[in-house]
């Protein structure tokens, strides 16, 4: 027992009492001040930039902070910043050999804020996986999928390959693919999607729909027909705008035909000869 | 157009209210502090209010209190309003000329005396949505049907329709071409004249630069509403005396479908 008291006495000395109550005000002012300055930062960028900068400014300050506490607290203990220094310079040269996979990552994404193809909160397909961006952190892209499943890309992949940025650009295309039967009017089909087209108020007049003729099908008369709309109201034009058509097209009689094939026996001209048999011929013919 | 429009409505309790203005009427009910809205429009412009359609989406909304009176003021829509030009329009250099486009206000709902307390804003005419700008960047505008005119004739006032004069002056040295005109109507204020509703004058001086202009608005009453005119609504946006804004479409500006 009294060894226990011995060795505790000459552990908590005065000087080492001293010492840890630093490194106690260190840990428990600094703490909660870095995160307070992330906050307030991260708020005050994002008001007056984007979500995107405040969430990085917010980043940067924190991990900046917190390597210094690190310091501080070493230094408490007795480590020099010199031989501190010389030490991470060393480890960084093994760790940078060791992970050549996260340095990359780390200045893919440093690229990746700087060249601003996306932000935060843009919506990007990725090798066919599209969502919204969560995050650019130092490592990946986190992209939340629209059926709530995460996304994880690692910035040196995002850097390599090719995405499309659905959001950059504030209008945005709808295409219907149409197709009518060859004996359609095509200047009434025309004038029925235009027609269409004008009475929903999220189509955009300017720029204006477009009819292009795309080809003659194997079973009709392919039609492409696109309008803008404002990139919020891009899947409501879609959706109003396919089901409009397919709505006049019925009502106005225009035929979208399924696929169909012509048999001739010989030539083109001639129609394949077909022979009605009566009952009691078949009987007649199936007895012999 | 003898009986005022623009007035303030009776709510009494669990009954059901209609007010006409141009083709829109509104439908009213109040049940304690809860008021009920809803609206249809048609093609008659006045006469009695519409019958109340089979399906409707009502709008409810609770206030802070018991309110019976509500007034209606008309407002300007939220959005900028591209309107065309009756026909493709040349302004020679040096050149000015005024001309008048009508456009469709909101209805603004707030109680009797407290015009803070917006309850809704109902379009009396549905615009189309327009994009002022190039594919990469621009503003979201309305589309107005109707065009801008030279003469201004007696029967071209509605209810529910502000006249907007616009004077264009010409200050670049090559002549202005242009097929349309994109209004900032949230800086304008609304005065009446014996049921004509008129917008403060509006002065664009085009200098040439890729369709940018030097607005103006002169924030007072225009001289053909001045005898008898007099304020209904203030502007949505606090009046700028000048700003250097994106007015025309030039008719060298081809749009390419980009397919």
């Amino acid at each position: 027992m009294e060894t226990i008291v011995d060795i505790f006495e000459s552990f908590f000395t005065e000087a080492r009492v001293l010492q840890l109550l630093r490194i106690g005000i260190i840990i428990i002012i600094g703490l909660p001040i870095l995160v307070l300055i992330r906050r307030s930062l991260s708020r005050y960028v994002s008001r007056h930039y984007t979500s995107h900068y405040g969430l990085l400014a917010g980043k940067l300050v924190f991990y900046v902070g917190l390597a210094l506490i690190v310091v501080m607290i070493l230094y408490e203990f007795g480590f020099g910043l010199a031989p501190l220094l010389g030490a991470a310079g060393i480890l960084g040269i093994a760790i940078g050999f060791a992970s050549q996979t996260s340095v990359s990552n780390v200045i893919s994404g440093i690229f990746l804020i700087a060249e601003q193809s996306f932000v935060v909160g843009d919506i990007l397909n990725v090798g066919g996986n599209i969502g919204v961006v969560l995050s650019i952190d130092i490592l990946s892209v986190k992209i939340r999928m629209f059926d709530n499943r995460m996304l994880r890309v690692p910035n040196e992949s995002m850097i390599k390959s090719e995405f499309i940025n659905i959001t950059r650009f504030p209008i945005r295309r709808v295409d219907c693919n149409i197709s009518v039967a060859y004996k359609e009017d095509l200047n009434r089909v025309r004038q029925v999607l235009f027609d269409v087209a004008d009475k929903l108020p999220m189509c955009l007049q300017e720029p204006p729909p477009l009819l292009i003729f795309d080809k003659f099908g194997n079973s009709s008369i392919d039609i492409l027909f696109v309008a803008w709309a404002a990139r919020e109201e891009f899947l409501v034009l879609r959706n109003a705008l396919n089901m409009g058509i397919k709505e006049r097209f019925d009502k106005e009689g225009i035929e979208i035909p399924f696929p169909h094939i012509s048999v001739y026996a010989g030539s083109a001209s001639k129609p394949l000869p077909v022979d009605l048999l009566s009952r009691n011929h078949i009987e007649t013919r199936s007895s012999q | 157009m003898n009986t005022p429009v623009w007035m303030t409505v009776k709510l009494p309790d669990d009954e059901m209210v209609r007010h006409r203005i141009g083709p829109l009427t509104i439908f009213f009910k109040k049940i304690f502090n809860d008021i009920w809205i809803t609206s249809s429009r048609d093609e008659s412009l006045t006469g009695e209010p519409a019958e109340l359609p089979a399906e409707t989406d009502w709008i409810r909304t609770a206030l802070p209190e018991e309110f019976r009176d509500f007034e209606l003021t008309p407002v300007f829509p939220d959005r900028p309003v591209v309107v065309n030009s009756e026909f493709a329009y040349r302004v020679i250099k040096g050149a000015r000329s005024r001309v008048y486009c009508r456009i469709p206000v909101f209805v603004r709902i707030t109680p009797l005396n407290m015009p803070e307390l917006i309850v809704a804003e109902i379009p009396t005419i549905i615009l189309s949505n327009t994009w002022f700008g190039i594919f990469t960047e621009g503003e979201l505008a309305y589309a107005l049907s109707s065009t801008a005119r030279r003469v201004l004739q007696k029967e071209l006032f509605e209810p529910h329709l502000v006249v907007c004069p616009i004077e264009i002056q010409n200050q670049s040295d090559q002549e202005l071409r242009f097929e349309k005109i994109c209004l900032r109507v949230d800086r304008l204020s609304i005065y009446i004249k014996a049921h004509e509703m008129w917008a403060d004058q509006t002065l664009i001086t085009h200098h040439g630069k890729e369709g940018y202009s030097d607005i103006e608005m002169k924030g007072s009453i225009p001289v053909e509403a001045k005898k008898g005119g007099k304020l209904l609504t203030r502007p949505r946006t606090p009046i700028k005396k000048s700003f250097t804004v994106r007015t025309f479409k030039l008719l060298r500006e081809i749009n390419v479908p980009g397919i």
